[in-house]
């Protein structure tokens, strides 16, 4: 019996051996192709935040393509020496797609070929900055986060304080030069609407978001803001005149009001949206009438002949920030780089491709009328919407994040 | 109970003339069209992505306004496209054949062996596919950045294989279980070594259990983005990463291309396979 | 081979098996274990150890201030119950229609049971972000689905079927059922016919059979798709957020945002234990409670 059994094994390999050892051997071939490849990614990154210039993906080329500046190369006052920071590599983490690739037209490329510096991309993480920090292995330079986010990281202790000798912020609008961080671009949430439904009486501002009598309709909310905007929105819908929004939302009987108020227009809600790219789809395709939404994917809704329209009144203004990990290496590079990106020149490039507006006054001079009217910050508009309370927000941020997501699971 | 009937079953089953196995029964029929109706729900969304991707317009719109091949052009063209999608096969590829070889050791060993703490290593083993994936980005990456495995390939293929493991030995260990282990012994008492057991008795009754754990694997590393989005780097970006830039503000319409090549490409492959597979076998 | 010889060896076998032979197979068994144990233990459990540490220690000395937190502001407990609730719906769900689906494909040729895999594999293949917005386009008010109905008068208002409940079961349960139906199916494929033969001839109704042979011997898979299913399931947080309601919020996204918005690694810390451990608790129950261990192929 047992030789038998060893009879057939021996038969079974002989017939079998064949194809099984080419399979292996494409495995191995295959798995060392891949080691092989993985050993120079390997050694590579060994040098952690010290990226080299080895073309990958996220490289941005030292040489500005032909396409980067629409007639003619940008030139920024202050930056004509392209050997200033020659060998000596920023890596820049933002938010990735549209934005950065716009940024990438507008301010790393230019920055590259002004400067001499290397520019390395990758993708920004709150989480990932605190564990970089807490590890003290600071792969990034400068990074992009919203506002809020980068306070509370400066508070925390990480991040370098930035140095206003390098930055120059004369002409920054009010609350851009944090301690920590430098506001670079603003972006808005406001209220849309379809304009076929609305006709000549389109909504006004929040009061009439929250009259589902004469403006009826379904409607779609922001919940991946939490509370930020909410709070403000149900204030102003119940009365509050908008530069006094923050001092009532400081007591608790504001708060209490807010929530009242919102109550209110919970039932007439169908959608809660989580993404940015949702208010847009939804009031294109006609699931909503009316929603809050970010300006910038309204804007290139418009654009593709959708028939939505931006409400400017009572919208919130809020900015993202540019930020530097503590125990970075390159920290002289780096302030000279956010004060790069705040450049009047450069900050009216970046919103030629993309409609988030300048925090730098001076860039507006730069632009034309039309461009002017899509941009939250332009003077127009700005009037119109209230400006986010940064140092409210820090302070109250989880509590009533806390309370928001209850009122609305409940 | 079935353990001990069911050679006796087998005897007695060998002796008398089948039965149809599987006579045509109305239970038959509305069975079929039962998992015919849960195939269409599984493949239903790919009637939508596919005909998106091929769409005129600038955003994802159904149905598309005009055709256009403009996200394939655009994945074709741009390296960032194009290197993450390789990066993501090359890396879960390995963390396959990684995760399915220790799995399938690790599942034989639950499953057959029996040592202290067997209960402990089995919750072990499951407890990375409940910790949410940020959590394990978090923790990971401390320990990485003393080991000098941030922004290696080994490195995140390694982290992957933790969260890919469990699969594998769910898989496994199930089919394990479900088979007669008295066919193993027999081998054994026939002359046959451990290996031998494994490669001609085991190995064959198992597979299913294998191919699936494999595919899981497969997928769980493919489809991985957080932590690959701390361990990865810019260099070496995956494909997830690269589809969720800037999700905050738009959805590219280039991942319904992408989508769509992968669904075509994994038909492909698969199908190519079962049909080679039949041709080597001469049925 | 005969059932005879079969047992003549095992008894061949037992008889000339000493404790030394024992002990060194169970040594083998470890030792086939440990690369995945020390990986495990150095990439996983020593990590997470190490972060969940920060959730009771402040670094000066020991607090229960976030598991207060947890149990103390009704949001938290709710999230749980909505987190656990939904996984278990889904599972149902993936069971309800994975099952039947793994059944019939193990009764086909094992051919075409292969290509039918191909489509049951497909939800893998597309992004969950374009699979979500091919859901809108399905499901929503003035979707696919409600047209359909619509036109053939088999409705007067249109469904909701999304931005709800609905919408997150629909959207998960197509994602997870591949982890019902791959490993139901690998063990249906295990199962001896010549048992069911058997059951027929002793003169079991085809029902009778399948619920008294079949379904016994195909627990295992079920039960490790269950397991997988349930699992997975808790972790979801971006398919519920995009497809669900107001109130279908799950842990994870909580714990996402502590980290993300909140910037409070320790809080998120502690839910992710909780979770953890409730999670575990119902793993290691459902272990004992379907004993699949000494049920099937214990061969010891």
């Amino acid at each position: 019996m047992a030789t038998e059994w060893e009879q057939l094994l021996r038969r079974l390999e002989r017939e079998g051996r064949l194809r099984r050892r080419q399979f292996l051997r494409a495995l191995l071939a295959s798995s060392l192709t891949v080691a092989g490849a993985s050993g120079l990614v390997a050694c590579a990154g060994g040098q952690q935040a010290t990226p080299t210039t080895a073309p990958a993906a996220g490289q941005t080329p030292a040489a500005a393509s032909p396409t980067a500046a629409a007639g003619g190369e940008l030139k920024v006052a202050g930056y004509d020496n392209p050997n200033k920071w020659k060998g000596k590599t920023l890596v820049f983490a933002g938010f990735g797609g549209a934005m950065q690739d716009a940024q990438r037209k507008a301010v790393l490329e230019p920055f590259a070929r002004l400067t001499g510096a290397t520019i390395v991309e990758d993708t920004t993480d709150i989480g990932k900055l605190k564990a970089m920090v807490d590890a003290g292995a600071v792969e990034w330079t400068v990074a992009q986060q919203g506002t809020f986010e980068s306070r509370v990281l400066g508070k925390q202790g990480y991040l370098e304080p930035i140095d206003y000798s390098v930055v120059d912020k004369t002409n920054f609008f009010e609350d851009v030069a944090g301690e920590f961080d430098v506001a670079v671009i603003y972006w808005s949430l406001i209220l849309a609407y379809r304009t076929d439904k609305f006709g000549n009486n389109p909504p006004q501002g929040w009061k009439d978001f929250w009259d589902v009598q004469n403006f009826p309709g379904p409607r779609a909310m922001d919940k991946v803001d939490g509370p930020v905007g909410n709070l403000e929105f149900a204030l102003m819908a119940d009365g509050v005149p908008k530069d006094q929004v923050y001092q009532v939302l400081r007591t608790a009987e504001g708060v209490e009001r807010a929530f009242k108020k919102l109550d209110e227009i919970k039932p007439h809600v169908t959608v809660w949206w989580e993404a940015g790219a949702q208010p847009a789809q939804l009031l294109t395709d006609g699931e909503v009438d009316m929603a809050q939404a970010w300006n910038g994917r309204i804007d290139a809704a418009q654009r593709q002949g959708a028939p939505i329209a931006i409400q400017w009144n009572e919208g919130l203004l809020r900015t993202d920030s540019f930020i530097i990990p503590k125990g970075v290496k390159e920290k002289e590079l780096a302030m000279d780089f956010i004060n790069f990106a705040t450049r009047p020149e450069v900050q009216a490039e970046l919103s030629k491709y993309i409609p988030y507006s300048p925090t730098n006054a001076k860039a507006f001079d730069l632009m034309t009328e039309e461009l002017k009217a899509r941009l939250p910050s332009a003077p127009a508009q700005k009037d119109k919407q209230l400006l986010a309370d940064a140092s409210f927000w820090l302070e109250n941020l989880d509590r009533l994040t806390e309370q928001f997501n209850d009122w609305l699971t409940k | 109970m079935a353990e001990t009937a069911a050679p006796l079953q087998r005897a007695v089953v060998a002796t008398q003339p089948a039965r149809r196995r599987w006579s045509i029964s109305w239970s038959r029929v509305i069975l079929g069209l039962f998992s015919a109706l849960v195939l269409l729900y599984l493949v239903a969304p790919v009637a939508i992505v596919i005909p998106m991707s091929f769409s005129a317009a600038k955003y994802l719109s159904f149905p598309p306004p005009g055709l256009s091949l403009q996200w394939y052009q655009n994945f074709f063209a741009r390296a960032d496209w194009t290197s993450a999608t390789i990066q993501s096969i090359r890396v879960a590829f390995t963390v396959m054949i990684l995760a399915t070889v220790l799995g399938v050791a690790a599942s034989l060993a639950l499953v057959r062996g029996s040592f202290p703490g067997k209960d402990i290593v089995n919750l072990i083993i499951v407890s990375p596919l409940v910790v949410p994936a940020i959590i394990v980005a978090i923790a990971i990456y401390g320990i990485y950045v003393r080991l000098y495995l941030v922004q290696t390939f080994w490195g995140l293929v390694l982290a992957h294989t933790v969260l890919a493991v469990p699969y594998v030995v769910v898989n496994v260990s199930a089919t394990l279980r479900g088979f007669d282990i008295r066919l193993e012994q027999a081998a054994q008492s026939l002359g046959a070594n451990a290996w031998q057991t494994f490669r001609y008795v085991t190995l064959p009754m198992i597979s299913p259990g294998i191919f699936a754990g494999a595919v899981f694997a497969f997928i769980a590393s493919f489809d991985e983005l957080i932590v690959a989005l701390f361990i990865a780097g810019a260099r070496g970006r995956t494909l997830p990463m690269r589809m969720f830039e800037g999700l905050r503000m738009e959805i590219d319409p280039t991942i319904a291309a992408v989508s769509s090549m992968l669904i075509t490409f994994s038909v492909l492959i698969l199908a190519s396979a079962e049909f080679a597979r039949r041709r080597s076998r001469g049925d | 081979m005969t059932t005879g010889e079969v047992l003549a060896g095992r008894a061949y076998r037992e008889s000339t098996t000493s404790r030394r032979l024992e002990f060194r197979r169970q040594l083998g068994y470890f030792l086939l274990l440990l690369p995945t144990l020390l990986l495990l233990l150095v990439l996983f459990v020593y990590p997470i150890v190490r972060l969940i540490v920060t959730s009771v220690y402040d670094g000066n000395h020991f607090t229960l201030v976030h598991y207060r937190r947890i149990v103390e502001v009704d949001l938290y407990l709710r999230v749980l119950q909505t987190t656990f609730t939904i996984a278990l719906q889904v599972t149902l769900l993936c069971l309800i229609l994975g099952y039947p689906l793994a059944y019939f494909l193990a009764t086909l040729r094992a051919r075409t049971a292969r290509l039918l895999m191909i489509l049951v594999l497909i939800p893998f293949w597309t992004s969950i972000l374009v699979r979500t917005y091919a859901w809108m386009v399905l499901l929503q008010r003035q979707g696919v689905f409600n047209r359909w109905l619509l036109e053939l008068g088999l409705i007067d208002e249109p469904l909701r079927m999304m931005y709800n409940r609905i919408g997150v079961l629909v959207g998960m349960t197509h994602v997870l059922l591949p982890f019902m139906v791959l490993p139901a199916y690998a063990v249906m494929r295990g199962i001896d016919r010549n048992l069911l033969r058997a059951a027929y001839n002793l003169g079991a109704s085809p029902f009778q059979a399948f619920l008294r042979v079949f379904l016994p011997l195909s627990l295992p898979g079920v039960a490790a798709g269950s397991l997988l299913v349930f699992i997975l399931a808790l972790g979801f947080f971006i398919t519920p957020a995009l497809m669900g309601g107001r109130t279908d919020m799950m842990i994870a996204q909580l714990i996402e945002t502590q980290i993300r918005t909140q910037l409070n690694f320790p809080f998120a810390a502690a839910l992710a234990a909780v979770l953890l451990v409730i999670t575990l608790v119902i793993f290691a129950i459902y272990n004992r409670l379907l004993g699949i261990d000494k049920m099937f192929g214990g061969g010891y």
